[in-house]
């Protein structure tokens, strides 16, 4: 700039039309208060794979939690305030060393999207609901997974009731971490069950 | 009301929700790895816009998202940047059917903010 003159920089059409667009509709009363920014953090983050992994890491570090979980994931996710099923139930899986669950919707594309936000475009995609049912072992390796040829793989089909949430195991070497460092190291994958947590993501910062 | 509200969810998004997800194809969100991707915050802006006001009842999400398919099926769009202006045009033509949004008045708002003669946006 250099010049004492206030120079503001070009905005784009897109920036100055959306602009635009909500000044007007703010005067007129049809846009109030914060509800777009309300919608924009539920769409990226509150019904992201936030609440799964706020879930899974509380069960991590609370036993009794980490029952109710199991026995009854709906109202122990509602413990959270993470709801807005529409009467569908959730049902938590927890991966042990002999087993280990991953979830398909082989019908269409159920999805527990409250707890995981939007899914994955391959979760629709024909290839993984008809193949991960067949040949589990052959679809985690083309995540990266490999899972102990003596632990049991078990494949569950949601459906218009049930919703499954993956509780997978503690990554090792966390032992000395908060509840919110976990949260940032479960993925929406791990929660569905088609990659782990390995050590690795031990490393991984706090988001 | 449904048990969305009641267990403190976000009331009438699920309906919306699905509605986003539904939107396959030229006329998908824009994505990465499953997450809602914006390339700059006038983007998520738009987005907010639509999703709340169809919500509030303004305009069905099938009036939204056959508008927003056919200024698609026009003037194609590659990538978030365009995907979003296009979508401006999609909540634009929604709104222009009844007396909320003047078009006159939106284009001398965007010519104010364009030559900064008006900076904030309320």
């Amino acid at each position: 700039m250099g010049s004492n003159h206030h120079h503001p920089s070009e905005l784009s059409d897109g920036e100055v039309r959306a602009r635009a667009l909500e000044s007007l509709l703010r005067e007129k009363g049809i846009l109030q208060g914060d509800v777009v920014d309300q919608i924009v953090s539920v769409y990226t983050s509150d019904i992201g794979p936030l609440n799964g992994a706020r879930a899974v890491a509380r069960a991590w570090v609370d036993p009794g939690f980490r029952r109710r979980l199991l026995d009854n994931a709906t109202a122990a996710l509602g413990e959270l305030g993470i709801g807005g099923m529409e009467g569908e139930n959730m049902v938590a899986l927890e991966n042990t060393g002999s087993v280990h669950n991953v979830v398909v919707c082989t019908l269409c594309s159920c999805y527990p999207w409250p707890v995981l936000g939007l899914p994955p475009t391959w979760y629709k995609d024909a290839p993984y609901r008809s193949r991960v049912v067949r040949e589990p072992r052959t679809v985690l390796a083309e995540f990266g997974t490999t899972i102990p040829a003596d632990t049991e793989i078990r494949v569950w089909d949601s459906n218009s009731e049930i919703r499954y949430l993956v509780v997978p195991q503690r990554p090792p070497g966390t032992d000395g971490f908060t509840e919110e460092q976990l949260t940032g190291l479960v993925t929406r994958d791990s929660m569905i069950g088609v990659t782990v947590l390995g050590p690795e993501f031990s490393n991984v910062g706090v988001q | 009301m449904s048990a969305a509200a009641a267990s403190g969810g976000t009331p009438g998004a699920a309906g919306v929700d699905r509605a986003v997800d539904s939107m396959e194809g030229t006329i998908a969100v824009p994505r990465s790895n499953g997450e809602l991707v914006f390339d700059a915050p006038w983007q998520s802006r738009a987005f907010g816009m639509a999703v709340g006001l169809s919500q509030a009842g303004l305009f069905s999400w099938d009036d939204f998202r056959a508008e927003l398919a056919r200024a698609i099926a026009q003037q194609g769009q590659s990538g978030p940047e365009e995907y979003y202006l296009r979508w401006l045009d999609a909540l634009e033509a929604v709104l222009a059917g009844g007396d909320v949004l003047d078009h006159g008045l939106l284009h001398q708002r965007e010519d104010e903010f364009r030559d900064h003669s008006r900076s904030e946006v309320f």
